[in-house]
């Protein structure tokens, strides 16, 4: 998708690329809002042949808010394995998050990443709340 | 230990259903918000349409509680009923317009580099293996303890072994019919 | 079904001086923990053993013991699975 290049911090924009790299066959990071318009996004060179649209995301944020009313309270992670991927997407509303990954990727670790993570988001989230 | 167990499940289970219930509570205000919506929006799939149905809803109900209490409590009734039910049909999930992607791609770099401008950027840190040790020369002079290592070497044999026994233990129906009445 | 496992996870945190430890599978995943230890930290132990393989890639996976104060975390790749304890000695 040809999207508007996105204008970021050069340290928060560094810091996931970090995250990138430690996460062994994590490939994408993207933080978008609850509808799929990315607010940012670091990816390996390596070429994936995985697009994460928009409808891909929001598909997320209905299945997770119906997932929240099975009674077990409010859903947080999707992990959903592919055959050459994994992408594990969060809801932290109003932000999604969504990893992308090979299928052998450290599950575990992209998920221990996420209360690492909160800190650098609060700036977004404040972006994509103000409307 | 063996008895301790289940009356031990029992009470985290009971615990952690308190728990939830609190959750449930909280999550079933009547404060409308993004996820609101409601049983009437079957033709309109659209979230942006649902939202703002809810909206116009929500905001009748709330203009007229002196008329009626008994009209505005049957309004949240009806509201809650539909926030808590799972709707399949939801999952038809709306495509973001390009151009509307497009727009708020902007106007969140846009607000984001207005935010980020003010920040100054951190201060360098220091830099160094062991920099935040206090004593790193107690811990390079400590070897491995062998203790350590064959512990590790047993447990992880009798753990392979525990696995290798995991199995699962048919006792209900796999598939389950929905109550519905 | 996992009795078996939590029984092995309790035994082995019942040893002189072990405070908690757990069970991750290759995809980094909490199989199991017993005793004081965050079974978040599965994924970041897991990462640790990888990183700590590639040092001698040939060998057969080390074990990695970290220090901390009086207290220390071992970790070892085995296979499939990847075990992590942590220790607290009363004297250093």
């Amino acid at each position: 998708m040809d999207t508007p290049s996105l204008v970021m911090s050069k340290d928060i924009n560094s810091y996931f690329e970090g995250l990138l790299k430690k996460v062994h066959g994590l490939y994408i990071i993207q933080i978008t809002d609850r509808d799929g318009a990315p607010v940012m996004r670091v990816s390996q060179d390596k070429n994936v042949d995985f697009t994460l649209t928009p409808s891909f995301i929001s598909t997320f944020t209905t299945a997770s808010d119906q997932a929240g009313k099975l009674g077990l309270g409010r859903n947080k992670t999707i992990i959903s394995m592919y055959s050459n991927y994994q992408v594990v997407q969060m809801n932290k509303l109003p932000l999604i998050l969504t990893f992308v990954g090979s299928e052998n990727c450290n599950t575990g670790h992209i998920l221990a990443l996420e209360h690492q993570l909160d800190a650098y988001l609060e700036d977004m989230r404040l972006a994509v709340s103000e409307s | 230990m063996e008895y301790f167990r289940p009356i031990w499940s029992c009470m985290s289970s009971l615990f952690c259903g308190c728990l939830h219930c609190n959750d449930d509570l909280t999550n079933q205000g009547y404060d409308p918000s993004e996820r609101t919506h409601l049983l009437s929006d079957t033709v309109n799939n659209s979230p942006a349409l649902r939202r703002t149905n809810s909206e116009n809803i929500s905001s009748d109900c709330q203009s007229v509680p002196k008329k009626d209490d008994q009209q505005n409590a049957l309004c949240r009734l009806v509201q809650n009923t539909a926030i808590n039910m799972i709707d399949v049909g939801a999952m038809d999930s709306h495509n973001l317009e390009h151009q509307e992607c497009d727009v708020r791609i902007k106007l969140y770099s846009h607000r984001l580099q207005q935010q980020w401008s003010n920040i100054q950027s951190p201060s360098k840190r220091v830099k160094g293996i062991l920099k935040d040790i206090p004593k790193p020369d107690v811990y390079l002079t400590l070897s491995v303890n062998p203790e350590d290592i064959n512990q590790m070497t047993a447990a992880i044999e009798r753990v392979h072994r525990a696995l290798a026994n995991i199995k699962i233990d048919h006792k209900e129906a796999i598939v389950v019919p929905f109550r519905i009445p | 079904m996992e009795q078996q496992l939590e029984k092995a996870l309790n035994e082995i945190n019942s040893q002189p001086d072990t405070v908690g430890c757990l069970i991750t599978n290759r995809q980094g995943l909490c199989l199991g923990a017993a005793g004081k230890i965050n079974p978040k930290m599965s994924g970041i132990g897991m990462a640790l053993s990888e990183q700590a393989c590639k040092l001698e890639p040939n060998l057969n996976p080390p074990t990695i013991v970290l220090y901390s104060g009086n207290k220390r975390c071992i970790i070892q790749k085995d296979g499939e699975i990847t075990g992590v304890i942590y220790k607290e000695s009363s004297s250093n």
